[in-house]
């Protein structure tokens, strides 16, 4: 680890660091061993995830999404560092925007469909779209979408309906009145993915049954 | 010539240069191929080059893998070459991104060493004049790096085409 890191948040998988990084400014994040785990098939988890992780995201960027740019991954130490991107997460926007009304939003949620629907396109499964996890550039105001620590890539209708179902879940929980703002995304997203039509007939069925499927019979 | 250290390798000095006019490049060429010791420099092909912070990352993925012991090619100079390149055919990627009998115009990477060293030891070994790193992008092929680095015509960007760049390289090793 850079010597003088700053230590900025620490999950439950995961320590996330800031420090200087080839003339730029990275994030870092250092995956730590489970301790529960046996100590080799803990390092093999970590490692694939951690891969996982970087492909996910970089597949991401060059679909044209915007991410954090990946600067180093770190195999051997299960770390991963990328651009420290400067701005405000959709969660901290929404409370400072207030009321919703669809002139005052469109901007927003164009901006959110269109990206989802980019991710999608590309088959990266976010695994974690929380409005925590999407950013808007100070710079350039462009939407990115950060954390990719549970990504993964697939092509199944059933996991995009869950991947949009999740971030619907975080909107009505933590957004009061956000339905509309929701369908609005859909809309946006609904015509800038052509094959979405499975996916939103899927994500009705998702929201019947709740995020897991159900394993009777 | 410019001095950098890596923040996670910080006991080395990396010295970047570029030299124009070269004349002696396929001399250069013979001698890198014949595993000539007195030649522990990374040669770069300048018009692959699109900045700074491109080289940088691959020198630090160099460096990394030599204290890891997991060099894929012969030392951590020729490593430097190879990483460059998003691809992991190494013949194909010392082609691309080192330099040709033709070359002139090198970027010239050294880990380790002493700046004014380094700096009089390449002026005996380069029939050429050295110039400013300010005056990488004069030389830099945009159409090369498209292509290499399999970046669209959509992306104009220069900040964009050098993150792609990057990623490009970050990810190498991982796929």
């Amino acid at each position: 680890m850079i010597e003088n890191a700053v230590l900025i948040k620490q999950g439950a998988e995961a320590r996330v660091y800031t420090a200087p990084f080839l003339t730029r400014t990275a994030i870092i994040k250092e995956r730590f061993p489970k301790t529960y785990r046996h100590p080799i098939l803990d390092n093999k988890l970590t490692t694939r995830r951690v891969t996982q992780e970087a492909r996910c995201l970089f597949k991401c960027y060059r679909s044209g999404v915007d991410t954090p740019v990946l600067y180093f991954v770190d195999i051997e130490n299960n770390a991963i560092y990328m651009e420290f991107v400067k701005g405000k997460t959709l969660k901290d926007l929404i409370s400072e925007m207030g009321e919703w009304s669809s002139s005052k939003y469109e901007e927003l949620t164009t901006k959110i469909g269109v990206a989802l629907a980019k991710m999608h396109s590309a088959d990266v499964i976010h695994g974690d779209l929380t409005t925590s996890n999407l950013l808007l550039r100070e710079s350039n105001n462009s939407l990115v979408v950060i954390d990719f620590g549970l990504s993964y890539i697939s092509s199944l209708p059933e996991d995009k309906a869950v991947d949009l179902y999740v971030l619907e879940k975080t909107f009505l929980s933590t957004h009061p009145n956000s339905e509309s703002m929701f369908t609005s995304i859909l809309d946006i997203y609904k015509n800038n993915y052509k094959a979405s039509k499975d996916i939103l007939s899927k994500l009705a069925e998702v929201r019947l049954r709740g995020r897991k499927r159900s394993m009777v019979g | 010539m410019q001095s950098f250290s890596l923040e996670l390798y910080p006991s080395r000095q990396i010295h970047i240069t570029l030299y124009i006019n070269v004349k002696n490049s396929a001399e250069l060429k013979k001698r890198l191929l014949s595993h000539d010791q007195e030649l522990k420099y990374a040669f770069i092909d300048a018009k692959i080059v699109l900045d700074k912070f491109q080289l940088l990352v691959a020198v630090n993925n160099a460096v990394h893998y030599e204290k890891y012991s997991i060099l894929k090619t012969h030392n951590v100079h020729s490593e430097i070459v190879y990483n460059l390149s998003p691809t992991t055919n190494i013949s194909e990627s010392l082609r691309r991104f080192g330099i040709s009998d033709s070359t002139n115009e090198i970027v010239i990477v050294k880990v380790g060493g002493n700046s004014d060293e380094v700096k009089s030891h390449l002026n005996t070994l380069i029939d050429g004049e050295e110039s400013s790193l300010d005056e990488l992008s004069r030389f830099t092929d945009l159409n090369s790096i498209r292509k290499y680095y399999k970046i669209g015509a959509n992306v104009k960007d220069h900040e964009e085409i050098l993150n792609m760049i990057v990623g490009s390289i970050a990810i190498k090793n991982v796929n």
